[in-house]
């Protein structure tokens, strides 16, 4: 990309969280997911599904990175660096964060979020749904790690909660 | 299980069918669901091909949660993987706390005690009661060898400082403070030693005496 960006992300351009005196910090679901969704079908449109998948996982691998960044330190022990993660997910009401497997000597992790964000309520599909999790998920344990990070979600099952099961891969 | 045809319909020909009746359906349903039987149709329930098919889904699906539930019996949280819906999904859920659980107590086993799970009622009550418990004799015990380490820690100075005021006082009780040398008790106390030596071994000794000029004056500073 030659020309000047304009939209390099920072946290910065979060801004002030607790700007809002009377809505506080907190949006509704269905704002989310209107916008999250809306960008999808154009991207699809534009650019067919198989990219638009991809440009969501990227833009969620971004986000993980930056995430991680604002909030974690890469000094933490692993199981601090859970409790830690579980505790912000469930304060950014993202997700329950719940690490069924970890290996990390094998490269291997087995996660599920409870009341995904992005899907929690969603009628049940025949594909897998969460490319910005995955991204998500995969950015935040790149940082941690600081390898090479592929996260694939291999289970998206309806209960109400609609609990997403993620396997995890780290370049060793 | 009675073995009859039920009413007939027709197929797409216009020929009619025997179809069974649908308690027989609902007996077989009974039978995999209370009776753990989900071994496929049986010959004698006679079914159009879509509604067979779907019966079939049905069993299958009835089947693979109860195989689900026999390995979380077992202790074995492997979960068919094409289980899924509703039902499946409560099962995965359950499964996916138990392999949480199992995580954080390896986490707790491990040394870290602010593990802590907030589902599964009683058993999280439990769980975080436990860890917290843990936690504080953890802490208290890391307060108390704290303690300790700085207790021995004063010991030791202790004793050393007592080391070398004994020392000091030792040398007061047996040192000339001017010349350095044993002074007139000490010297006494080698002096008898030697002859008493003496007088057990029969072996002579010498007494060697030295004078030093005017060392009166040095001694009157």
């Amino acid at each position: 990309m030659s020309e000047k960006r304009r939209y390099s992300f920072s946290w910065d351009l979060i801004g002030q969280v607790d700007a809002r005196t009377e809505l506080g910090p907190y949006a509704g679901l269905e704002m989310y997911r209107l916008m999250q969704f809306t960008m999808r079908d154009i991207l699809e449109q534009h650019y067919g599904t198989e990219t638009a998948d991809t440009l969501f996982r990227e833009a969620g691998e971004l986000a993980g990175r930056k995430f991680f960044d604002h909030y974690f330190s890469r000094d933490l022990e692993f199981p601090a660096f859970v409790s830690m993660l579980e505790d912000v997910f469930r304060k950014q009401r993202a997700g329950i964060v719940r690490i069924e497997e970890a290996d990390l000597e094998k490269g291997e992790l087995v996660l599920s979020v409870g009341e995904d964000l992005d899907c929690s309520g969603l009628p049940e599909l025949e594909h897998e749904f969460c490319a910005y999790d995955e991204g998500l998920i995969a950015g935040i344990l790149m940082q941690y790690t600081g390898k090479e990070v592929r996260a694939k979600e291999i289970d998206c099952w309806c209960t109400g909660d609609r609990t997403c099961r993620f396997a995890v891969t780290i370049s060793l | 299980m009675t073995h009859s045809a039920g009413t007939k319909e027709c197929n797409d020909k216009g020929e009619s069918s025997p179809v069974s009746e649908p308690a027989e359906i609902l007996s077989l349903l009974f039978d995999a669901l209370y009776k753990g039987k989900c071994d496929g149709i049986p010959s004698n329930i006679l079914l159009e091909k879509p509604e067979r098919e779907e019966l079939e889904k049905l069993l299958a699906y009835v089947k693979d949660l109860q195989t689900g539930l026999q390995g979380l019996a077992k202790g074995d949280f492997t979960v068919p993987s094409r289980l899924r819906g509703y039902s499946g999904g409560l099962l995965k859920a359950l499964q996916s706390n138990l392999r949480h659980l199992i995580w954080k107590s390896d986490a707790l086993a491990g040394g870290n005690f602010s593990q802590r799970i907030d589902f599964m009622g009683d058993v999280s009550i439990s769980f975080n009661g436990m860890a917290q418990r843990l936690e504080l004799a953890h802490k208290n015990l890391t307060e108390h060898q704290q303690r300790l380490e700085l207790l021995y820690s004063d010991l030791q100075q202790e004793v050393e400082a007592r080391k070398k005021v004994e020392k000091e006082l030792r040398n007061l009780a047996t040192i000339d403070m001017l010349t350095g040398i044993a002074n007139r008790r000490h010297f006494l106390q080698l002096a008898r030693r030697e002859m008493e030596r003496m007088r057990r071994s029969g072996t002579p000794a010498a007494l060697a005496m030295l004078d030093i000029d005017r060392f009166k004056t040095i001694n009157d500073v």
